[in-house]
């Protein structure tokens, strides 16, 4: 910065120094950079409300744009994206969450959107590829009456044996299929191979689970180890596809001598040798991992991945293409503990792309191949997916007419409608649209089954409450429109009871609904619990409405709630056990120091005089129940009784006078100074002849 | 006295630094930290030249500008930094412990940006921070409590911007930019019970510290400035301020040769007043080294004075400049290591200096 500018800006006493009003908002902030969202709710939640920054005058340049580049986060403040279940987990690739600012008694909530973060939906949906495996979605039953066919319970009932017969039909079936599942190794992304290294890279897969055995009440919970495959892969990426693994879903799926499983993964790891050399105080690794070690010249560096294959009776592994994000592991330590990543840092990280094919074969009489969903083979429930191949399909027929009999028609407009669909994300009136085929929720990968438009449309009104859909058609096709839904109420968010504070050292306890961390689910709040009303039939039209915005009336009030609160004098945030203490107190003894002290300085008034009104005016101030003429007698009764020695002696006649005072202003009758006269004490029969030590007397002229 | 310059080191930010400080109680390494936009950098004294950064932090907020920072040591030998701005979260940072730095070592209860820390000299724990919402509040950095708020009905009118503790602790004196310089007792009985009780409080009751408010100074005078005052010391019986004026004052409250009371309103003993050039803006601050025998001031050019206050007369007070071609910005702030034989500057270009003392030098007269 110039000298002249520092000159100009930094001059002594700017006289028309003016404060420029920024308020900032969420809306402000460039979203992708998770950090800084972090920070600005923490800064938000300090502010008791929206606090005007103003410009310093005096310090130059402190108001000139910030450098872009990234600096390692101090403290731990970083907290990833923000996302948010409602009812279902919505994971959205650029809603990015709201600031809270908190005022005393009032919550403001801003969400928004910003278009920069449309920018990284790769990467968002490239977290959320992985966050599904171990965090899926939930979506509860009432939301699914929509969607007829993923209900998982039919409400018709049925007879115990038509029930038997379903379940000996459902497990036949079950038993005759068995399935493969090939992983094809297509690509290697984002690792730098070092020229001197071979011309082979060497992947090794160990296929894990995670058993336990339950004894009574011990759990004892173990990781097996069941077999290890090693792809040895030129570099040339062209004919990395002829590697291939595959496992048997009977060997992901089945149980390990008496222990039973409770995951599934595959492990997959690379050593990779890069030209730098190593220090001295470099170990060599266990030799169990590599029976082949590259030239401790180098230094290793190795990369591991896991693969969630299957957990808690749940495959988790759909066909398609798979990437495993590789992390590093520090040579010293052989197992490190897999942490979720920063999707921020995914696209730069190392990765390998796998292709997933599921085959199944049926060992009955039609023993052909053909691929088959996998959910078919591992989930044991009633409904799934409906496929041509399952018998399951009938038995969903008669609770698709549940509901009184009405059947939630298809429109005439699904059957001219393909399966392209667009989506207009609209933020601040610029505006993206992304084009999508089939009817998949972009924002949680919910399928709706019967591919239809209105489906989901429901299930993203439903689900996706923090944003606004409106469908429009733009030249034939049909076009979501996106838009932030700025009354989104998000005061229940996360427990609300959960307000007390619990960690160590807490200065700002931060309670469930303002952690970024990871998504949280809502609190549930439900008014009626059922309510078989007559439901409309669905159609186009009702979607081409806006959303009526929810009413504040609709929520009655929750007994706990997450909003902070925070005092009003200190700013610090009110702790659970302080609710009772107002500390907006009237009773200010500073008040009280501070009238004493004005009465100080008058200069023609005596000491005694100033003595009698400081008295006085603490008195009142303390009984704040005499505020009527009428109770003056009282309130000089009082006044005397409490102040009784005082008066005997020393203040006795400038409180006569102040009675008189109130005679002459119409405050009391004589009647009233008289009975006040009578109730004061009787001068000390000593202190007549003796002046007071004070000498504050003044003489009463009436 | 002469001194050399040592060398220089540029932060890549090259934007402005406003704090420097020496960790004045370290024994082993010369360790001192500067501030500046949404920065802390550590940086290690080698002697018998050089400066090597040891750890820099940066605030995840961009908008963030530290404005201040000061130094403390916990559990009686691990530095602690306290630093904060424009944001008016004070942030605690241990420079040697990393991991004790969490989340939750941030304070929050300013309204607004934070002008000035300092650390109590004889309570390492207690922690002073002047805000620009018109308020000085004190914070227990053990028991993690902000334990009084000095500032109300006859506190200042307008962003504090600075406030030091006297030397043996129990007296603050702030300056302001509503002209006014006040000095603060703590040793009212309520003050000292709220310092006591706020050691003791714990979080785990869950009840908020009930917060000490001290609205009245025991003294305050505009007489000696009639400008925003931007630095104040506690120099014994006098003291130090200096507004945008060119000059800096030494003065003592009441009138010569009485010790300050609360009844002797206004009055004041200027003792000097000593010129410096180009100090005419604000927010450049005077220091003093540990023993209190050497001052130091920057201007608006890159030039630093440097007085000698170990003399019989004040009227023998003459100023030393330290200067460099390559030097021209605002000197913000300076800092004299613990044995006062280095000196370091940080500019508003980004540049930290370091001054070493010549000794052979130092036997001339």
């Amino acid at each position: 910065m110039s000298q002249e500018s520092t000159k100009t800006i930094g001059k002594p006493r700017p006289k028309r120094r003016k404060d420029f009003m920024s308020y900032e908002y969420a809306m402000d902030i460039d979203c992708d950079d998770a950090d800084k969202l972090s920070q600005m709710s923490s800064v938000s939640s300090r502010d008791q409300a929206p606090v005007s920054k103003s410009v310093r005058s005096g310090r130059g340049g402190s108001e000139r744009a910030t450098p872009a580049e990234k600096q390692p986060s101090i403290e731990g403040l970083s907290v990833c994206l923000c996302v948010y279940i409602s009812v279902c987990v919505s994971l959205y690739l650029s809603v990015c969450l709201c600031v809270c600012l908190f005022g005393c008694l009032s919550v403001c909530f801003f969400v928004s959107v910003c278009l920069s973060s449309y920018m990284s939906s790769n990467a968002v949906y490239l977290y959320r590829d992985i966050t599904n495996s171990t965090r899926p979605p939930i979506f509860l039953q009432r939301n699914l009456v929509y969607l007829p066919q993923c209900r998982k319970r039919p409400n018709n009932s049925f007879s115990s044996h038509e029930a038997f017969e379903k379940l000996l039909e459902k497990l036949s079936n079950f038993a005759t299929v068995s399935s493969q599942v090939q992983l094809t190794l297509t690509n290697i992304l984002n690792i730098k191979f070092s020229p001197l290294d071979k011309k082979e890279i060497t992947l090794d897969f160990y296929l894990l689970k995670n058993c336990y055995k339950r004894r009574k009440t011990d759990v004892t919970s173990i990781e097996k180890f069941v077999k290890s495959i090693t792809l040895t892969t030129p570099l040339n990426m062209d004919t990395l596809s002829t590697n291939s693994i595959t496992l048997d879903s009977n060997e992901i799926s089945s149980e390990v001598g008496a222990y039973h499983i409770s995951a599934c993964y595959l492990k997959a790891k690379v050593v990779i040798a890069t030209a730098k050399k190593i220090s001295v105080a470099y170990k060599k690794p266990k030799k169990k991992y590599y029976p082949e070690a590259p030239e401790p010249k180098y230094q290793l560096k190795e990369y591991v991945s896991t693969l969630l294959l299957y957990s808690g009776g749940k495959s988790y592994l759909p066909s398609g293409k798979k990437t495993l994000f590789l992390q590093q592991v520090n040579s010293g330590q052989s197992h490190a503990s897999p942490q979720y990543m920063d999707w921020n840092d995914l696209s730069a990280a190392p990765q390998i792309v796998l292709d997933v094919v599921q085959f199944s074969h049926r060992r009955s009489a039609r023993s052909s191949v053909s691929p088959v969903k996998y959910s078919h083979l591992t989930n044991h429930r009633l409904d799934g997916p409906i496929t041509t191949l399952s018998p399951i399909a009938e038995n969903v027929g008669p609770a698709h007419q549940m509901n009184g009999g009405e059947q939630l028609d298809t429109p005439p407009s699904y059957s001219k409608s393909t399966d392209k669909l667009y989506f207009v994300m609209q933020c601040k009136g610029s505006s993206q649209t992304t084009f999508q085929e089939g009817f998949t929720c972009p924002f949680c990968l919910k399928k709706t089954v019967p591919s239809n438009i209105l489906y989901l449309l429901k299930h993203l009104r439903l689900c996706h409450n923090r944003l606004l859909f409106l469908y429009k058609e733009a030249d034939g096709d049909p076009a979501i429109i996106v838009t932030v839904n700025l009354y989104y109420d998000g005061s229940r968010c996360g427990n609300p009871f959960s307000i007390a504070p619990t960690q160590k050292h807490l200065q700002t306890p931060i309670s469930d609904s303002f952690k970024r961390a990871e998504p949280i689910r809502r609190t549930p709040y439900t008014e009626v619990l059922n309510v078989r009303a007559n439901r409309k039939k669905m159609t186009l039209e009702e979607f081409s409405r806006p959303e009526p915005l929810p009413l504040i009336s609709n929520y009655s009030s929750l007994l706990g709630h997450n909003r902070r609160y925070y005092h009003c004098i200190t700013n610090q945030p009110i702790l659970s056990n302080d609710f009772d203490v107002d500390s907006d107190g009237e009773d200010a003894e500073w008040m009280r120091t501070a009238s004493s002290r004005l009465i100080d300085e008058f200069i023609d008034v005596n000491k005694g005089e100033k003595e009698l009104m400081k008295m006085w005016n603490n008195f009142i101030s303390k009984n704040t129940q005499y505020i009527s003429d009428t109770q003056m007698e009282a309130a000089c009764l009082k006044f005397v009784s409490e102040h009784s020695e005082i008066l005997s002696f020393k203040l006795r006649n400038n409180f006569l006078c102040h009675l008189a005072t109130m005679y002459d202003c119409g405050v009391l009758q004589a009647r009233s100074i008289r009975n006040i006269i009578d109730s004061m004490p009787k001068k000390p029969s000593g202190v007549k002849s003796k002046p007071p030590p004070n000498g504050g007397i003044l003489t009463c002229n009436i | 006295m002469k001194r050399t310059r040592g060398n220089s080191e540029t932060e890549d930010h090259g934007d402005n630094l406003f704090a420097i400080q020496f960790h004045q109680q370290s024994k082993d390494q010369a360790l001192f930290a500067t501030a500046g936009t949404n920065r802390l950098s550590i940086y290690e004294c080698l002697y018998p030249t050089g400066i090597r950064l040891l750890r820099m932090y940066a605030d995840p907020a961009v908008d963030e500008c530290f404005y201040s920072l000061a130094w403390s040591y916990y559990d009686g030998c691990i530095p602690v930094v306290a630093v904060a701005g424009k944001n008016a979260i004070i942030r605690l940072i241990y420079p040697t412990n990393p991991g004790y730095s969490s989340d939750e070592l941030s304070y929050t209860g300013h309204g607004h940006a934070i002008n000035h820390l300092t650390f109590n000299h004889t309570k390492p724990h207690i922690l002073l921070s002047a805000s620009k919402d018109h308020d000085m509040r004190l914070w227990n950095i053990r028991t993690h409590t902000c334990l009084a708020i000095l500032g109300g009905v006859e506190g200042h009118t307008d962003e504090v911007l600075y406030a030091e503790f006297s030397l043996d602790g129990n007296r603050i004196v702030s300056c302001a930019m509503d002209h006014y310089l006040k000095l603060w007792n703590l040793d009212k009985p309520k003050m000292k019970a709220a310092i006591e009780n706020s050691s003791k409080h714990s979080h785990k009751s869950k009840v908020s510290f009930p917060v000490h408010r001290d609205h009245f100074p025991v003294f305050s005078t505009r007489d000696i400035h009639n400008n925003y005052i931007d630095c104040v010391l506690d120099f014994g019986k006098f003291i130090i301020s200096k507004s945008c004026e060119n000059e800096v004052v030494i003065w003592k409250p009441g009138p010569s040769g009485v010790q300050p009371k609360s009844s002797i309103k206004n009055c004041v003993t200027v003792v000097t007043r000593l010129p410096v050039k180009n100090a005419d803006i604000w927010f450049l601050r005077i220091s003093l080294d540990r023993m209190k025998k050497n001052m130091a001031l920057g201007n608006l050019i890159g030039k630093i004075y440097l007085w000698d206050l170990d003399v019989d007369d004040h009227r023998k007070i003459r100023p030393s400049i330290l200067q460099h071609p390559a030097c021209t910005t605002a000197v913000r702030q300076t800092s004299f290591s613990p044995d006062s034989k280095t000196l370091v500057a940080c500019c508003d270009d980004g540049t930290v200096w370091r001054w070493d003392l010549i000794q052979s030098a130092k036997a001339d007269p």
